[in-house]
């Protein structure tokens, strides 16, 4: 009987050719290695169905609106932070050549 | 090399409005990375927020050896760890709460609702176990890129998956058949408990 973890890695693809064709023989001929295959295999849709985001919070998130809002929130930032930089860099440049001056 | 870099080079070279390329591209999948984190949106949103930004002013630390949808994850996934660190000592009431939903575990598993169950003990994973899982089964990353978010080698990476996987398999019941298992099979116990 082969591991849990090779049947894990046969659902994600993860085993080279020989390994695969050992392991499709596997579950051809064995109850009890078909039967760990196929748990694992509902095992990880099952995950998979339980999401922690709800179907209400997944509608907002696909909303192109809500999207387009959010980009715009994080942009503006993006550029408040952007133009500060600048004035600071202006500041720091000014004072350079002023000391360079003096 | 992905799309992006052709975009933050121009961004690297001072035209901002290209980064909206970027938060328009990536804003999505990584809100849905942290909202499986911190549990609500406007949380979610408000680290997005912080992440992007600090993507932005980092931006020339970025080499490009990885993805940058893989470094921005990284700092999305530190920043929500960072403020769910600090919201700890703020929320411990309520973790109380919720911790005592959890008292059936004398109850066999058939008995238990199946949503219910794997909810719970998805949450008792551990970090990088739960980060491998939520990453690979709801994001559908590569183990290659996970290990780039996660920082660590790519067996690493598997191996955190693995575990997850197996120690929910043992959660449900070695001998439990599994293809019987539905998840239409709900009683909303986490409603009743609730109440």
């Amino acid at each position: 009987m082969k591991k849990l973890e090779d049947w894990i890695d046969l659902i994600e693809d993860e085993l080279p050719e020989v390994e695969v064709v050992e392991l499709e023989l596997l579950l051809r001929y064995s109850v009890t290695d078909r039967r760990a295959y196929l748990n694992m295999t509902r095992l990880r849709e099952l995950v998979r169905a339980v999401d922690p985001i709800t179907i209400e919070e997944k509608e907002i998130i696909m909303n192109p609106e809500y999207n387009q809002k959010l980009t715009g929130k994080i942009m503006a930032q993006i550029k408040r932070a952007s133009r500060s930089t600048k004035v600071l860099k202006k500041d720091n440049l000014l004072k350079l050549e002023m000391g360079s001056v003096s | 090399m992905d799309g992006d870099h052709h975009i933050l080079e121009k961004v690297k070279k001072g035209d901002v409005n290209a980064f909206s390329e970027i938060v328009q591209k990536h804003q999505r999948p990584l809100i849905c990375v942290l909202l499986r984190m911190v549990g609500d949106l406007e949380l979610a949103e408000d680290i997005a927020q912080e992440a992007f930004m600090k993507a932005f002013t980092k931006l020339d630390s970025f080499q490009g050896r990885s993805k940058f949808k893989s470094w921005l994850f990284q700092i999305g996934i530190n920043t929500a760890k960072n403020r769910l660190r600090s919201r700890k000592r703020e929320v411990v009431d309520i973790q109380k709460v919720r911790l005592s939903i959890g008292e059936h575990q004398d109850l066999e598993i058939g008995e238990k609702d199946v949503q219910y169950v794997l909810s719970d003990e998805i949450a008792k994973l551990p970090p990088k176990q739960r980060l491998a899982l939520s990453l690979r089964i709801y994001e559908d990353l590569s183990f290659a890129e996970i290990a780039e978010i996660m920082r660590c080698p790519y067996d690493t990476a598997k191996a955190n998956y693995r575990h997850a996987l197996m120690k929910l398999r043992h959660k449900l019941g070695e001998s439990a058949d599994l293809r019987d298992w539905t998840i239409n099979n709900i009683h909303h116990r986490t409603v009743e408990a609730d109440i």
